[in-house]
């Protein structure tokens, strides 16, 4: 299948490391990966559950001005109009999946709000992004990026069909405006070009 | 901040006047962005339809999605799948110990 022209920012940004350290006078060190120690944050108490936590920790470590984006009112839903055996289902990710010959995202502190295209069959999915285990990922990507998940389910008639394209992103955005305004719209003119019925949105 | 980025997404396709259902791990986080329909998994990060090769948890996961798609639920509706975990894995990634 052809691969569209790819829709990318700053993918000639430097690559940087994976949470920095930037240890403040006191803070104890706990190890968080194999690859890496940050440092014990207190969670902000401004938000609840792990949304305090992850608040706190983007800010400290990775992006000062981190700010949860929060809206007072939901989006509208949309009913799907067929049934999902009838249905053209597309798979929109932020595992950071991209094809070998595509950039791969940036790993950096600023995040990476571009988008890959990932034509509907494609088998060799790579991974990259900052904030899950990829390696373990790696062994079946279908855990993060179902791709071919999907593809089976359009083969036994569980779905309808699969999209021709997949849509990935890399979820670390603490700058979400570019997202917003640029990546976001672009994908969901295409999918509406690709006469999809139905998007699954696959967080990691 | 994946569960911000894919709510942010839905909201936009959402806009588009698109059919869209997501997961969540986080819903504390969903809850913030708000987007039309979220199924929650307490799944850990990078693990988000089930383990590595478990091929038939991970078609449940999605099942349940699509089946939840096609219902009748209110904007900003998140759904809890009542998919769990068998250690301690998400419980530390929670507690920022794991990734």
């Amino acid at each position: 299948m052809a691969q569209r022209e790819e829709h990318r920012l700053g993918d000639d940004r430097p690559r940087g490391p994976v949470w920095p350290v930037a240890r403040a006078p006191g803070a104890q060190l706990r190890r968080s990966s194999r690859r890496s120690f940050v440092p014990e944050t207190p969670p902000s108490p401004q938000f609840a559950g792990f949304a305090g936590v992850e608040y706190a920790h983007v800010r400290r470590v990775a992006y000062p001005s981190f700010e949860w984006r929060v809206f007072d009112q939901p989006s509208p839903r949309r009913r799907l109009e067929r049934p999902i055996e009838a249905a053209r289902v597309a798979l929109v990710g932020t595992a950071g999946a991209f094809l070998p010959g595509q950039p791969a995202f940036s790993r950096g502190d600023d995040g990476d709000p571009s988008f890959r295209e990932i034509p509907a069959d494609a088998e060799r999915i790579r991974l990259a992004h900052v904030g899950y285990d990829v390696p373990r990922a790696r062994k079946d990507p279908d855990v993060v990026f179902p791709l071919a998940l999907l593809r089976r389910l359009a083969a036994e008639g569980a779905i309808g069909e699969l999209a021709p394209w997949a849509y990935s992103f890399m979820g670390y955005v603490p700058e979400a405006q570019p997202l917003l305004s640029d990546g976001g719209p672009e994908v969901a003119r295409r999918l509406r070009a690709d006469g999809v019925d139905l998007v699954l949105l696959v967080p990691t | 901040m994946c569960q911000q980025s894919v709510g942010l997404l839905q909201r936009i396709f959402d806009g588009y006047e698109l059919a869209t259902v997501s997961i969540t791990q986080v819903p504390e986080i969903t809850r913030l962005v708000k987007p039309s329909l979220s199924c929650f998994v307490a799944h850990p990060f990078g693990l988000t339809l089930g383990p590595v090769g478990d091929k038939a948890l991970q078609r449940r996961v999605v099942d349940r999605c699509l089946r939840e798609a096609a219902g009748i639920h209110p904007a900003g509706t998140i759904v809890d799948l009542g998919f769990s975990w068998s250690d301690d894995l998400r419980e530390r990634q929670l507690r920022k110990e794991a990734r």
